[in-house]
């Protein structure tokens, strides 16, 4: 005794159609659908050029990155700057500001393995290693460039070392070392000639005093200004007693 | 002051018209579709959503769809049926917005009867579109697309994505549901 959903469907169908009968659609759709479409087709092409844009600056500089050896020594030199925090210095002091000849002059001397060995031993010793360090190595004269400036460079050996000492510091700081250098060592030979017989004397009395000066800028110099002050402190004391 | 007359334009009778030609490219296709479809699909829409103009709204963004999707088709005589189904899918989804619309949305004032109600037939006729509108979204769909749109259970069940006895069952129900509100038109 079910009755059939068709039974009021004839009913139904009626109401359906006459009430949708009533509706009447707007006569611009289609004009709607299209700008609907073209602005769509406007978005997509825009995605599509930004990611574009996107990945292919990603790839230019994956590019560079990998093919360019630079980049990666300066990766390396990075790491030598995570060195040079080994010092317990502050992190303030970069490499562009040394202004004192103080400790920092060490710390950048730890920075630079390779210029280690150059400054150490004119420090430790500038008398007797300065001549071989000045022999040996043309660039550490080359570097030297002040050397020429300074008037008491007649002795090769000595004046060589008296800039190493003092002025291997600035040079390395940001003066260009190539083309003065070599200009200067040039002249040295020429002012040697006229200047040897004054700065003779005056090399041997300076030499000491820029080497105690300089000692305790090296890293012997640490133990040797203790020494220094101790043996002040047992003089004044044994003044003192 | 019943319906009697019933009109021609049914989605069976432009059914043939689902049917679009090989060469065509996606806006001759859409150009072609809205012309023999768009009203039909809108009073579809309508009898979904109950707003004309989400109606037309609904049946716009299909076009744009298909428009999009025409290369993807891989049988453009089908063209017709998934216009309808994009049709049936959004104006779900209208409804599911809508409802979470209206549930926290203050609520106004009923809607008053308008001139052409004072007809019997009229108010009869709202009536059953009231009880439509009562009814779940599911079964609403399965009575609008069997006795609006003349469809098959076989096309019903592709429209709204289920099996045919889905169909069957939504059906039977929704038409128990409106059984009480029909009896007096009948």
């Amino acid at each position: 005794m079910t009755e059939s959903p068709d039974e009021y469907g004839e009913v139904l169908r009626r109401v359906l159609r006459a009430e949708a009968d009533s509706v009447v659609p707007s006569a611009e759709g289609l004009q709607i659908i299209r700008t609907r479409i073209e602005q769509r087709g406007v978005r997509g092409i825009f995605w599509w050029r930004a990611a574009a844009s996107a990945f292919g600056a990603v790839l230019v500089a994956a590019a560079v990155v990998m093919f360019v050896p630079g980049l990666k020594v300066q990766i390396g030199t990075g790491q030598h700057i995570i060195q040079v925090q080994y010092d317990t210095s502050p992190p303030d002091e970069s490499s562009t500001q040394r202004p004192p000849n103080g400790v920092h002059a060490s710390s950048a001397v730890v920075g630079s393995p390779t210029s280690r060995p150059a400054a150490s031993p004119s420090g430790t010793a500038p008398a007797v290693p300065s001549p071989s360090v000045t022999a040996s190595p043309g660039n550490d004269c080359a570097t030297a460039a002040p050397t020429a400036v300074e008037p008491d460079a007649s002795d090769s050996p000595q004046p060589c070392a008296e800039p190493t000492a003092t002025e291997s510091q600035p040079d390395r700081t940001t003066e260009p070392r190539p083309t003065p250098s070599r200009q200067s060592t040039t002249p040295t030979p020429t002012r040697t000639a006229s200047a040897t017989p004054k700065p003779s004397p005056r090399p041997t009395v300076e030499q000491p005093t820029p080497t105690a000066s300089q000692a305790p800028s090296d890293p012997p110099a640490p133990t040797a200004t203790p020494l220094m002050t101790t043996e002040a402190d047992s003089s004044t004391n044994t003044s003192q007693e | 002051m019943r319906p009697t007359d019933v009109t021609t334009e049914t989605l069976v009778a432009e059914r043939s018209l689902g049917a679009v030609p090989v060469g065509w490219d996606a806006d001759m296709a859409v150009t072609a579709l809205y012309s023999a479809h768009y009203r039909s699909l809108v009073r579809l829409a309508m009898l979904l959503v109950r707003d004309t103009a989400t109606a037309e709204e609904v049946v716009q963004d299909a076009f744009v769809a298909l428009h999009g999707a025409w290369r993807r088709l891989r049988d453009t005589d089908k063209a017709l049926a998934y216009l309808r189904q994009s049709v049936v899918n959004r104006s779900r989804s209208v409804l599911r917005h809508r409802a979470v619309v209206e549930k926290y949305a203050p609520k106004g004032l009923p809607d008053a009867p308008s001139a052409e109600n004072g007809a019997i037939g009229e108010l009869e006729r709202s009536a059953v579109i009231e009880a439509l509108r009562g009814l779940p979204t599911r079964q609403r769909e399965a009575l609008v697309l069997r006795y609006y749109g003349d469809l098959s259970e076989a096309e019903i069940a592709h429209a709204m994505g289920i099996s045919k006895g889905a169909v069957k069952s939504h059906t039977a129900r929704g038409m128990a549901a409106l059984r009480t509100t029909l009896e007096q038109l009948s």
